[in-house]
């Protein structure tokens, strides 16, 4: 097999099978053309080195068979904003969930006997399950996109009449994302030192109190699990009141505070995860109910069994809540980067 | 951000000229690689690689047509402007004038 046909064919086996065969016959021609007018400008005849020099000129098969090529994708300029804001909010959930678990494999799981062992579960479990889930994650959302990008192209992400027809005055005001309002972490603090006050030195008073067969009861509210939690409870009060006096007084948010309302919000999620796989937090058990408000048995287990379930659905949207700050923060610490400060 | 080489700006600068270059050239019908000499001759020089897939392309949009010629015992694929392409081509000359005087003023 000569030269020009080793050429043609590496150039064909690039292309779609629908155009190879005239574009292979257009390009050896082309080549044959270039070759014949060489050989008059150069007064001899086609030889293995004119032809070598003719198809370098011509290019490198590669460079020739993507010319004929569209520009292809895996995930294309239009679908790719929308890939990366997925991934980066994905990412952000994961890394959280990894948080919370970290959270709760060091201060709530099963007692290791010894470090080597700690650190194995930490690296092999954790970690590793971190990592694996990231890699998993990335990769049915680049086939998720990639899928949409093969099967959906042609489609219109917007509609043609709001490509033309926006409006300038239909943009969003440029919002300072820095900015810090003031009143919502005053009132945050007065609440924070209300809760620090109550919980640690009045606990026995959070409860109901009432009449029931005209005799006054008390029935506590909290059990004493929940405050075998209250350090952490205090830590994290303690932060977010440190947080909050923070930023009253720079004013903005900067790197540093939005990282520490991460944190803390982070860590308001794995608490509430531990209160959710930990003993029940509520005081309100069948007993009390009977015993201080004079339930019936039936009627104190049936509301027992209801409270139970409202403060687990309870601790379940305070972990998501938790979770969605801590993407919320991560997310305006990106747009402080990227926008500029506005007066 | 490194400055581009000078012959990506001028590539870019010529890619948007070669579509009217060859539009205009095609009103004989002519094949790949004489229409890529007439166009060297006349000042414009054009790479295999550019003229040829864009010839395919002009003719998917309908501007241009084909037909295979045996020609000195081997087949040779000739081009030539269609109605769609004549209709075209003033407008692009009417445009490219506008930015010849445009750009003349601007670079005075």
């Amino acid at each position: 097999m000569n030269l020009i046909d080793r050429y043609v064919r590496e150039i064909g086996r690039q292309l779609p099978q629908k155009t190879r065969a005239d574009i292979e016959k257009e390009i050896r021609s082309a080549v044959e053309d270039m070759l014949e007018d060489r050989s008059k400008k150069d007064g001899r005849a086609i030889d293995e080195e004119m032809t070598i020099a003719v198809l370098k000129e011509y290019g490198n098969p590669d460079t020739v068979a993507a010319s004929y090529l569209p520009e292809q994708y895996l995930i294309g300029p239009q679908l790719f904003p929308i890939f990366w804001l997925v991934t980066k909010i994905v990412f952000a959930v994961l890394t959280t969930l990894a948080v919370i678990g970290l959270g709760f494999a060091l201060f709530g799981g099963e007692p290791v006997t010894t470090a080597a062992e700690f650190w194995k579960g930490l690296f092999t479990d954790i970690l590793g399950e971190y990592f694996s889930g990231m890699m998993a994650a990335f990769g049915n959302i680049v086939l998720v996109f990639a899928l949409i990008q093969r099967f959906a192209t042609g489609w219109e992400f917007k509609e043609k009449d709001e490509e033309k027809d926006w409006n300038p005055r239909d943009l969003p005001d440029v919002e300072d994302v820095d900015q810090v309002k003031i009143g919502e972490h005053i009132a945050e603090i007065v609440f924070i030192v209300l809760g620090l006050i109550v919980f640690n030195f009045y606990p026995e008073y959070i409860g109901i109190y009432g009449f029931a067969d005209n005799e006054r009861f008390f029935a506590p509210i909290l059990s004493n699990a929940f405050f075998s939690y209250m350090p952490w409870i205090n830590l994290l009060w303690g932060l977010q009141f440190a947080l909050d006096v923070w930023l009253i007084q720079q004013r903005r948010w900067q790197y540093g505070s939005r990282l520490l309302l991460m944190a803390v919000k982070a860590g308001n999620a794995a608490l509430a995860y531990a209160m959710l796989k930990g003993p029940s937090i509520l005081g309100l058990t069948p007993d009390v109910l009977m015993s201080e408000m004079h339930f019936t048995a039936d009627g104190a287990q049936s509301l027992a069994m209801l409270l139970a379930q409202v403060v687990k659905w309870g601790l379940i949207i305070a972990i998501v809540a938790g979770a969605v700050d801590v993407i919320k923060a991560l997310v305006q610490m990106v747009r402080s980067q990227r926008t500029p400060v506005t007066a | 951000m490194a400055n581009p080489p000078v012959e990506n700006v001028t590539l870019d600068l010529r890619r948007g000229v070669i579509v009217l270059a060859t539009l205009s050239q095609l009103s004989q019908e002519q094949y790949g690689y004489s229409l890529l000499k007439n166009l060297s001759d006349l000042g414009l020089d054009v790479d295999q690689g550019t003229l040829y897939p864009l010839l395919r392309r002009l003719e998917a949009q309908g501007l241009l047509e084909s037909v295979w010629k045996i020609e000195e015992a081997r087949p040779r694929r000739y081009y030539v402007i269609s109605a769609a392409g004549r209709k075209l081509l003033p407008k692009l000359k009417e445009e490219w004038n506008s930015i010849v005087a445009v750009m003349k003023k601007m670079l005075a």
